[in-house]
């Protein structure tokens, strides 16, 4: 008692009697004689308006107030400071932490959002829950499960740090998702939360995939068409024209649509849990039908991508079951992974079964799976039936599954796709080293209808250009696809060793082999990867440089019959390629660090050409408040071309600076320039130098913890070389020369709801000079005004971005 | 062009000058409100309450006065997209460029809430607002074939509806508050339309037309209050048919209208949801969202339906008291239009009050970008030739609003 009078004095809690200011209703502070009527009305709508006084002290900040009001307090009444927000703060920190450059995919932030919400009860976790978590390796993972095992449950998570080779960064990344809560069956507290994000503004979609340059190469290629220049039969023209039209016609009702999207998870006590999503991307064309079986009128239209769950764990040996959407990524990703985003270079997947509501589509696995544990043994089973999206020829055979940014008709929803496959895991820990396991899986992927790949129909015969596309022409004709998957791992103290192999009933093979050896101050990271000319597993996610149809016919909509085909492009599934990858990171002293190194020399199986690619990053940070950081990335590599194959060799120098000048103050700034060089090909002609750079600069100001505004411009100026540039929230596209600035307000308003605003206005120029030309045929034109001359102009294009999102979590 | 003047521009060329009432809405005329999304059906003030009634349930007691006026800036490109002889789009190329500013009062109300002559349970309100208005000026030098100025062609649009409203409130509890409102609407708008030519031997045009309109506005509404720091509130907002006299003069114009003598015009009901959530925080935030539907799309001219669609909209915005500073708002705001979706609106708001005394003194900005297509706009005719105008516009609002509550 005494020791908390003490305390309570110290803090500057009022003592003794009386009663608690911050739960007092009007009326009963109106019993407080000291104070005037309009001093009792002052006071209670500022506890009102605050949440509650953190001291007794706080009453002086009330206009009005002073020393005798202040004792007459102390005296009479006492403060029970209100409780700290507990959810809010951490996860919006967390989550913008997660949102960075190389950042995860949407799949595992949706994942980590989940352990935020309900963190993985420590002292009953495996190494296959806690691998999953953001930047922990296998390594760290495993060495707290040996801690728990050999040393029995810890009594805080920080009690994990004397476990033997657990780094501390993996201790920092693990520790927000982990508590030392005991699981509670019975429990059937209810929580969840709903999330609303409305993206809009208005411009040009001038990035390479954007909308903006599919509708200008569809109109190209109308125009192409009707001009008879393509060489089809006369058949296929009024296919090709109908098709290219209705495309079109579909697409400019897509511009400037606001993007959409509402999402609800639900959970009672840690074993039941539900969600649901509905959203639409912006630019996005509608719907077609999302629920075509029910009569809902608008609402088929107004979303594109509808996902549910209902899921119960801890049933048994049932460890999870999800009924509806699900994401399932075991192994190294070869045989089952089904994010849409393949990461380059990603050395970090998400592991394991969890439900789905990301907004993958193509990739979507809808249907039921479940995880079941059993002493030594984790099994995996599931089974999905979803439509998928597919290219198809021009007599209406589907040709390839594609994954497309603006979804039309033709190629919505063409085929069924019937996918059941199970993966079981031996975990050999405490026999062998912990982490040890063996894995066997297998899967079948049936169709409902034959894909048949038909080049002839992709290609525009009266072009100059000749088909040249392996990773296309080894596919064959088909409904059915299964494949066979060997996986294991092992721990030998601070080095971790995983591998799989893949086998498709085509012969063809996958095989991924990983190597990790570790310490506080280092990491050395190897991995060597094979995927053959015909693994065609649409669920490939494995490290990889380059997505399967980068630098093919696919990269160039002109070379199409169908520009829209140029969306394979996006296709998330590795190119053949052999390499060996090799990174590090390194602390040399408190002051230097070499962040982020590495080197990756691989080889195109399908053409045999090597390639290199080296980046290096050192920071140097001479006091805590300011860190530099200089990086250089080198890379060189060879594509086959008409005439000759061309090299092309890339250099890029990045030169950031961090500066906190307070504590509630963040600088950045930063400067890049990157060259491309190509070899000479007569297809360039004497172009074959280009370059590109920026400067951005961010500044973030916190003026409380509950508000920050974060601001940020950036300039640029390219000679043919574009440049990406990560934002706060995503990767910007930069052409042209230009400027934009954005503005992003961030407001925790309570533990409940967080309000999130963003504005960006960006300008773009490009100069168009040498235009008016007296040959008729020769010329530049306005569409639909062909005889009005063009002059010279700069094209200025302005493009606004206001996004807004509303998170609610109880 | 403010999303009005693309309308009004649009009706007025594609034969729908009926949706005129459209405007350029103001909202709750308070530039409080303006700052916070245009959330002004939530915005408790002596404007707001004029908007909802019930608010006048927490409305401060005594005297609450409040006056406000702004000025809209607008920016407008129009382009024209360029093709190479292969087809391809090599970019769009300006052919003209108009901004204009346009200053409206914003209105004048005053609230009593507490007054010794009313019973306790009873309020009442009354003022003058400007729902909407309208402003829109363009111009465009005529060249011809050889880049020659040739002439010049201008259009101008101005006009602003007038709202005299008063506001009544039965108040039971403090969990339940009932408000009625009437308005009585009046206003006019003006489009003048000229075309001259370098060429003496070439005919000139120039068209006028002037309509006057009155009308009467109906609100009622609710609010509750489930918890002590959320507030919610339904109203419904039914207009009776507006009266429209036009007078025209000048040249024959060959844009479809409605009717050249007086007619009247429904107007469409509006449902309005709102919440407003106190957190309680060391900022002493307030949230505060809504949501309208307006069944636009059942209205009808002598038995003809219009060709509308419902619309609706949301807003949401947050205020917090900075330390040691003043009050910053911010928000956003999304309107669909009953009109074409190309005419969908978001907007991004922010704003600050200050306190000098018992006077409140606060500014609230907005800015709204758009970008559509003639071809996106139902029969509206090109102004120039071709099919590839597009448009490019941005509306920038600022409001200043002035307010304070006398004791009674």
């Amino acid at each position: 008692m005494i020791s908390s009078l003490i305390l309570a004095a110290c803090i500057g809690l009022a003592v003794p009697g009386g009663f608690d200011l911050n739960t007092a209703t009007l009326q009963e502070l109106q019993v407080l004689d000291g104070l005037d009527s309009q001093q009792v009305s002052d006071l209670y709508y500022y506890i009102y308006e605050t949440g509650g006084l953190l001291s007794i002290y706080e009453v002086m900040e009330i206009p009005g107030f002073g020393a005798d009001e202040l004792e007459y307090l102390r005296n009479n009444c006492v403060i029970v400071p209100p409780p700290a927000g507990r959810i809010s703060p951490d996860i919006i920190s967390i989550m913008e932490r997660l949102a960075t450059e190389d950042g995860p995919g949407d799949a595992a932030v949706d994942m980590w959002e989940n352990y935020l919400l309900r963190p993985i009860p420590i002292n009953s976790a495996t190494s296959w829950q806690l691998r999953s978590l953001d930047r922990v390796s296998l390594i760290d993972a495993a060495s707290v499960e040996r801690r728990l095992n050999t040393l029995g449950p810890v009594s805080s998570v920080y009690s994990l740090r004397d476990a033997d080779d657990l780094t501390y960064y993996g201790y920092r990344n693990m520790r927000d998702y982990i508590s030392i809560r005991e699981l509670d069956l019975s429990s059937m507290e209810f929580f969840g939360s709903y999330r609303m994000v409305i993206d809009g503004g208005d411009g040009r979609d001038n990035d390479e995939e954007g909308l903006g340059m599919m509708l200008s190469d569809l109109h190209s290629a109308i125009c192409d068409l009707e001009e008879g220049g393509r060489g089809y039969t006369e058949t296929d023209s009024i296919a090709w024209g109908e098709r290219l039209a209705s495309e079109n016609s579909e697409l400019l009702q897509a511009v400037n649509v606001t993007g959409w999207e509402h999402r609800v998870r639900l959970g009672l006590g840690d074993r039941f849990r539900g969600g649901a999503r509905l959203s639409r991307g912006r630019n996005s064309t509608s719907g077609f039908g999302l629920f075509s079986d029910l009569e809902l009128g608008d609402l088929n239209n107004r979303f594109d991508i509808a996902k549910g769950f209902v899921s119960m764990e801890n049933i048994g040996v049932v460890s999870h079951v999800v009924l509806g959407n699900y994401n399932i990524s075991l192994g190294q990703g070869l045989m089952i992974d089904n994010s849409d985003e393949l990461m380059y270079r990603s050395t970090y997947r998400t592991w394991g079964l969890y439900p789905d509501l990301t907004s993958t589509r193509q990739f979507a696995l809808t249907g039921g799976a479940v995880e079941m544990r059993a002493g030594p043994f984790l099994g995996y089973g599931f089974y999905s039936n979803s439509a998928r999206d597919a290219l198809r020829s021009i007599d209406g055979t589907p040709n390839i599954l594609v994954m497309s940014t603006v979804r039309t008709l033709p190629y919505t929803d063409v085929v069924k796709e019937s996918t059941f496959g199970g993966y079981g895991f031996y975990d050999f820990g405490g026999f062998l080293p912990w982490g040890t396991s063996l894995g066997l899986g297998g899967m079948n992927i049936t169709y409902s209808d034959s894909i048949v790949p038909d080049w002839q129909s992709m290609d525009i015969p009266g072009d100059a250009q000749n088909w040249d596309c392996p990773e296309y022409d080894i596919l064959t004709a088909g409904e059915t696809s299964s494949f066979l998957s060997v996986s294991a791992q092992t721990i030998l103290d601070n080095v971790s060793l995983e591998g799989e192999f893949v086998r498709q009933d085509n012969d063809a093979a996958a095989m991924l082999a990983r190597g990790r050896w570790q310490n506080d101050y280092f990491y050395l990271l190897g991995i060597w990867r094979h995927y053959d000319l015909g693994y065609s597993n649409p669920y490939n996610r494995g490290f990889t440089e380059q997505l399967r149809y980068d630098d093919t016919v696919f990269e160039k909509p002109y070379y199409l019959s169908d520009p829209l085909a140029s969306q394979l492009a996006q296709w998330p599934t590795p190119k053949p390629e052999e390499g060996l990858y090799v990174e590090s990171r390194f602390q040399l002293s408190r002051s230097i660090t070499f962040t982020k190194v590495y080197l990756d020399l691989w080889r195109s199986i399908p053409w045999n050409f090597n390639n290199h690619r080296f980046q290096g990053e050192v920071e140097y940070r001479p006091d805590f408040p300011i860190r530099f950081r200089l990086k250089c990335k080198y890379q060189e590599k060879t594509k086959m071309h008409d005439v000759i194959p061309t090299t092309s060799r890339t250099t890029e120098y990045t030169f950031r600076t961090f500066f906190l000048p307070s504590n509630n103050d963040y600088f950045d700034v930063q400067l890049r320039y990157g060259m491309v060089e190509l070899t000479p090909n007569p297809l360039y002609g004497d172009d074959r130098l280009m370059s590109g750079g920026f400067l951005a600069v961010r500044w973030e100001h916190n003026f409380s913890d509950n508000l920050s505004v974060l601001g940020g411009t950036t300039l640029w100026s390219t000679n043919g070389m574009s440049q990406w540039e990560f934002e706060d929230t995503g990767i910007d596209f930069l052409d042209g020369d230009g400027t934009k600035f954005y503005v992003t307000i961030k407001n925790n308003l309570s533990d409940n709801l967080q309000f999130r605003l963003r504005v960006l206005r960006k300008d773009t120029f490009y100069p168009r000079t040498g235009l008016y030309r007296p040959d008729p045929d020769d010329s530049f034109y306005y569409e639909g005004d062909p005889g009005s001359p063009v002059r010279d102009f700069c094209d200025h294009v302005t493009e606004y971005g206001i996004r807004c999102q509303l998170d609610f979590r109880w | 062009m403010s999303i009005i003047a693309a309308v009004v521009l649009s009706l007025m060329t594609a034969g729908l000058p009926e949706v005129m009432w459209l405007g350029n809405p103001v909202g709750s005329a308070s530039a409080v409100s303006c700052g916070m999304g245009g959330s002004g059906f939530m915005e408790v003030s002596a404007l707001g309450i004029l908007e909802n009634p019930s608010l006048l349930g927490i409305a401060d007691h005594g005297l609450q006065v409040e006056f406000s006026a702004g000025m809209d800036f607008f920016v407008e490109k129009r382009t024209r997209r360029v093709y190479d002889q292969f087809e391809s789009s090599i970019g769009e190329s300006e052919i003209a460029f108009n901004k204009g500013i346009g200053f409206f009062p914003g209105g004048v109300a005053l609230a009593v809430r507490g007054y010794g002559g009313l019973p306790e349970s009873f309020a009442f309100a009354a003022g003058f607002r400007v729902p909407a208005f309208y402003g829109y000026n363009y111009e465009r030098t005529l060249r011809d074939a050889a880049y020659v100025v040739t002439g010049e062609e201008r259009l101008d649009v101005s006009g602003i509806l007038n709202e005299f409203t008063l506001a009544l409130s039965f108040i039971p509890s403090d969990v339940f508050s009932f408000g009625l409102a009437g308005g009585y609407i009046t206003g006019s708008r003006d489009v003048t339309w000229e075309v001259t030519h370098v060429d003496p031997s070439l005919d000139s045009t120039y068209s006028h037309r002037s309509e006057s309109v009155s009308g009467i506005v109906t609100r009622g509404s609710i609010l509750f209050a489930p918890d002590r720091r959320v507030f919610v509130s339904a109203a419904l907002e039914y207009p009776m048919p507006l009266s429209i006299s036009p007078e025209t003069d000048g040249d024959p114009v060959t844009w479809n209208v409605l009717s050249e003598t007086d007619y009247d015009l429904d107007m469409p009901m509006t449902l309005r949801l709102g919440s407003i959530y106190i957190p309680g925080n060391s900022l002493k935030s307030r949230f505060i969202g809504e949501f309208f539907w307006s069944a636009d799309g059942s209205l009808e001219f002598e038995g003809d339906n219009l060709g509308l669609k419902n619309s609706w909209g949301v807003n949401a915005g947050v205020e917090n008291s900075l330390p040691g500073g003043p009050g910053a708002r911010f928000g956003f705001g999304y309107r669909r239009s009953p009109i074409a979706s190309a005419l969908d609106r978001m907007s991004f708001t922010t704003g600050v009050g200050f306190s000098i005394g018992e006077w409140n003194l606060d500014l609230g900005a907005s800015f709204s970008p758009d970008r559509w297509r003639q071809t996106e706009i139902s029969g509206l005719p090109s102004f120039v030739s071709g099919d590839s105008l597009i448009v490019e516009e941005t509306d920038t609002r600022v409001m200043f609003s002035i307010s304070r509550v006398f004791d009674l």
